[in-house]
């Protein structure tokens, strides 16, 4: 930037929430259904994802952060908060009828089956990672910043994660 | 089938940013990463069409209440602030009294009902002697000295009278009138001090004038320069004088009643020596009561003037406006407000010291109870 470069104004105003959401669905929806390993649940995060974002268009400050990396954070809270609603609902059931049987998992359209089985042995926090870095393919450092974690961290889980997804495919084809 | 040989987190990070592959692991690996993404799935069209739909619902409701709501994020602090100011400005706008300002001390009744004695706007030597006279009709009793309504009640007046002069030779010969005027009025000169140098000077005289030619006593000395400041107080004595001539007389009764039972003759040894101590002790009161009694009544039967002649140019009036005292009210402002936010700091310190510490460890638990979560291959659900 030159001395006579025309300062960036302040209040930029982010392009249409339409526009943006029509670009970036498709790599919320990816990354929620390898998050959550469900389908069905991706879909339904996704829409809420997109609802919250809408009503928080105006915060969106590109200053911060890219369209894609703000909209993943939203649907990251929005799973978190899928999670823990889900974990009380299950202690609630827990408590009245333990031997409920467990409900059938929507598969993982589009992988292939190996790699559905693989993918859905490994821990939520294992698969986020995968699809921040290897799906959405987002950078060490932004992923880290989503994550909440140091960027030598991500890396190590990001690699371990993999390693251990190799292993089960590699089991499972034996 | 042995374990692949790992892949180190740094030589994963230069695959991924497309460095070649140098051995069969990392071929795997490459692999991997290869299916994951082009096998990831798309998003379904009901998904799209449910987005549709919602992004393109009509914008107005939503940009009405967010104009609202940034209305009142506004307005609500600004109004608080205006509130805030508003008390603190009208404590530092007081009233504003000059150096005559109303007196402290019990005042005697019907005094409060007249008019204050510090309206009477300085400068005004001859308006206030000319006004003073026409409304007494001669008689000397003006409307300043009217606030001492007529009463036999026994009164401690002081009064304070500041005046002005045109130089030290006429401030000098104002003192000199001054204490000439309490002597022919009867009363007399407790204390004076006269500074004159050069062209300035100031002078603090005392005097002592019966309280009933105190009119008079005032008329002749705001004769002498221009008022710049007075003011007056008084102090009732007549109950203190009432209290002690009430137990002067019960005393007195009580010495009589044991001179009486001393001359009788029918005490024995041991009643009569208590009768004599009694008797003694009540004598020494009886003297005390009476000489307190006397003091209260010599000091109500004159008045203090204490009269300060000065030849400065009087002083900018209190409630003078304009930059200065606008410059003034807001360094009060400022003062208060500084004070005030120590003192918040040092009062809400430990309480938000706690807020935070309790809203980390609240923060801590929940990162470790989503960790337990992100843990399981199926997080909240069933487990197979």
């Amino acid at each position: 930037m030159t001395a006579f470069a025309t300062p960036r104004p302040r209040t930029a105003a982010p392009r249409p929430f339409a526009a943006a959401a029509a670009d970036h669905l498709e790599d919320v929806y990816r990354y929620l259904v390898v998050f959550t390993g469900d389908a069905a649940v991706a879909e339904d995060l996704a829409a809420e994802t997109f609802e919250k974002a809408l009503r928080w268009w105006r915060r969106f400050d590109p200053r911060r952060g890219s369209e894609r990396t703000w909209l993943c954070g939203i649907a990251r809270s929005t799973a978190l908060d899928h999670f823990r609603a889900e974990a009380r609902r299950r202690r609630r059931e827990e408590r009245f009828a333990p031997e409920e049987p467990a409900a059938a998992d929507a598969p993982l359209p589009g992988f292939a089956p190996e790699l559905e089985a693989a993918l859905c042995t490994l821990t939520a926090g294992e698969r986020e990672v995968i699809a921040l870095r290897i799906l959405l393919d987002l950078d060490a450092e932004t992923a880290a910043r989503l994550l909440g974690i140091g960027r030598t961290a991500c890396s190590m889980r990001l690699a371990r994660a993999l390693q251990k997804l190799e292993e089960r495919m590699t089991d499972a084809v034996a | 089938m042995p374990s692949p040989e790992p892949v180190t987190a740094d030589r994963l990070e230069e695959l991924l940013a497309g460095a070649a592959p140098t051995h069969e692991p990392e071929v795997r690996l490459q692999g991997l990463v290869r299916a994951l993404r082009t096998e990831a799935p798309a998003a379904p069209d009901e998904l799209r069409a449910r987005l549709r739909t919602r992004v393109e619902a009509p914008a107005r409701t939503r940009l009405r209440r967010s104009k609202w709501r940034r209305v009142a994020l506004v307005a609500v602090p600004a109004a608080a602030a205006f509130a805030a100011t508003s008390f603190l400005v009208s404590g530092t706008d007081a009233p504003r009294r000059d150096a005559a300002a109303s007196a402290p001390g019990e005042t005697v009744a019907g005094a409060a009902a007249t008019e204050p004695l510090t309206t009477r706007t300085p400068e005004s030597k001859n308006a206030y002697v000319e006004e003073a006279l026409s409304s007494s009709g001669g008689t000397g009793r003006t409307k300043f000295t009217s606030a001492l309504p007529d009463t036999a009640r026994a009164r401690d007046v002081d009064m304070a009278l500041e005046l002005r002069l045109r130089d030290a030779d006429e401030l000098s010969a104002a003192a000199t009138d001054a204490m000439r005027v309490s002597r022919e009025l009867g009363g007399f000169v407790a204390g004076s001090r006269v500074d004159t140098r050069g062209g300035e000077g100031s002078a603090s005289i005392t005097l002592r004038v019966p309280v009933r030619r105190l009119e008079d006593a005032v008329v002749r000395l705001s004769a002498l320069g221009t008022i710049t400041a007075q003011d007056v107080t008084i102090q009732d004595l007549q109950r203190g004088v009432d209290q002690r001539a009430r137990r002067i007389e019960l005393v007195a009764r009580a010495v009589r009643a044991d001179e009486l039972r001393l001359e009788s003759g029918t005490l024995d040894p041991e009643e009569r020596l208590e009768a004599e101590l009694r008797l003694e002790r009540n004598r020494a009161l009886l003297r005390d009561l009476r000489l307190q009694r006397a003091a209260l009544l010599r000091r109500a039967a004159t008045a203090e003037i204490d009269l300060t002649l000065h030849t400065r140019a009087a002083a900018a009036a209190p409630d003078a406006g304009g930059a200065a005292g606008a410059a003034r009210d807001a360094f009060d402002l400022l003062g208060r407000v500084g004070t005030g936010l120590v003192f918040g700091a040092i009062l809400a310190g430990p309480l938000l010291l706690a807020l935070v510490l309790a809203w980390l460890a609240v923060r801590r638990r929940s990162r470790r109870r989503d960790d337990r979560l992100l843990g399981e291959p199926r997080p909240g659900l069933a487990r197979d």
